[in-house]
């Protein structure tokens, strides 16, 4: 119990204590905030972005549509684009990689390719491409996004995604999709869908897909 | 009773005011995150609507960086007009500008002068011509091609903010967002609010958004 013939008088002294603890949590945390990684590459201009998310736009209502000629014509001819649902897989070789040729037969082809092996369990994914894609990367209806972000920190923006994608395309510039809100049945509570451009000879070509979810799907 | 001297009294009531105020304090952020946290108003949108409210508002961006005066007046909410706000916080009031569909479409023509609200920092009315008002106020920045769109109502975003809600209670708003340059605080946003109407989806907010003092 309080015994109030010796104890102290109140003193303001723990509460300045207090506030200088605070404010050096608070410090803490906003130098964790900002010392983020600098963008190496110079900021896209509006017109780049615009650009961008054009192309985006298309090529996410042809992923809808299973179109895969139009999705096809957008791939880069000499690299291919790199498909994944795996931001750890993404840098490695182990990541699918479609040519433009095999890009156009994606939503017909039966062969069945290994797609790395997802966050949420590990295992190995063993699909063939519209299987792939109906369960891995369009999830979600992309073409009624809740968030477009372009080129810069996303919604998902845990710094290691970001340094997968930079440590895969280092001249790569992405568009990010997300739609939020539990989805139908066994989909997560969030989905996120990248695509990665680079630029050759004026154009811009799709090297690169990655998608993601939160809580990560199993399989 | 208790026999308190003075300065026991005195300390007891400092503990028991301080403690008020903790507790005060204490509620007061209590009801503040609930009411953050609390459920948007409306539901969330479908897919569908998601679809057409973006690609009405691509629209409307392409219209204000065109000067396309015309197309703009047609997509303005006939019965109440379209209001702007400079800052998002100005929406909610209730002498701020609302131009309807005649005024609309002589934006670019007009050299009328208008009060559209006030700088923040000095208080002083904006005071200008449609035109220079979408120069400075709305097209201050390239929309046409932002870092960030944003559609949904999420909690503590800026377009779920009370004061939109309190302004638009029916409305949908869709944020344009312009990043900074590195070491600047030159972020922008842009927001168009639009409200069914008779089954069209009609605007009835341009709010803008800056930095602010």
């Amino acid at each position: 119990m309080l015994n109030l013939k010796t104890s102290k008088p109140f003193r303001f002294g723990h509460i300045l204590l207090g506030a200088a603890l605070n404010a050096l949590v608070w410090a803490g945390g906003l130098a964790v905030a900002y010392a983020e990684e600098e963008p190496k590459l110079p900021l896209l201009q509006p017109a780049a972005k615009r650009q961008l998310l054009a192309i985006t736009t298309r090529l996410v209502a042809a992923g809808k549509a299973k179109d895969a000629v139009r999705f096809a014509a957008a791939v880069h001819p000499g690299k291919g684009v790199r498909i994944s649902a795996s931001y750890e897989d993404f840098a490695k070789l182990e990541a699918t990689i479609f040519t433009p040729a095999l890009m156009r037969n994606f939503w017909k082809s039966v062969e069945e390719y290994h797609w790395g092996n997802p966050a949420g369990s590990g295992d190995p994914i063993t699909l063939t491409p519209a299987e792939f894609a109906r369960r891995f990367i369009f999830d979600r209806d992309f073409t009624a996004p809740d968030r477009i972000e372009v080129d810069r920190v996303w919604e998902w923006s845990e710094h290691f995604v970001i340094n997968r994608i930079r440590a895969a395309f280092p001249n790569g510039r992405w568009v990010a999709f997300s739609v939020k809100g539990p989805g139908p049945k066994e989909n997560p509570e969030w989905s996120g869908l990248a695509f990665v451009f680079e630029r050759l000879q004026g154009r811009w070509y799709l090297v690169g897909v990655l998608h993601q979810t939160f809580p990560p799907r199993a399989n | 009773m208790l026999n308190l001297k003075p300065h026991q009294l005195a300390h007891l009531s400092r503990i028991f005011f301080s403690t008020a105020a903790a507790l005060w304090l204490a509620f007061g952020r209590m009801l503040e995150g609930a009411e953050l946290a609390g459920e948007s108003t409306q539901p969330p949108l479908d897919a569908a609507t998601k679809r057409e409210l973006l690609e009405i508002t691509t629209q409307l961006v392409s219209d204000w960086k065109a000067g396309n005066a015309w197309r703009i007046a047609a997509r303005v909410h006939p019965r109440k007009g379209v209001r702007f706000s400079a800052y998002f916080e100005d929406c909610i009031n209730p002498k701020s500008i609302v131009f309807d569909c005649a005024k609309m479409r002589a934006f670019w023509t007009t050299r009328r002068v208008y009060t559209w609200g006030y700088y923040d920092g000095s208080g002083d009315r904006i005071r200008t011509t449609p035109s220079r008002y979408c120069r400075e106020w709305i097209f201050d920045h390239d929309f046409s091609g932002p870092d960030r769109i944003v559609m949904e109502r999420e909690t503590g975003s800026s377009i779920d903010s009370r004061h939109l809600r309190t302004a638009y209670p029916r409305g949908r708003a869709v944020e344009y967002f312009v990043d900074p340059t590195e070491g600047h605080m030159d972020w922008a946003a842009l927001a168009f609010v639009l409200e069914r109407y008779r089954g069209r989806w009609c605007l009835v907010g341009v709010l803008h958004r800056t930095w602010q003092i």
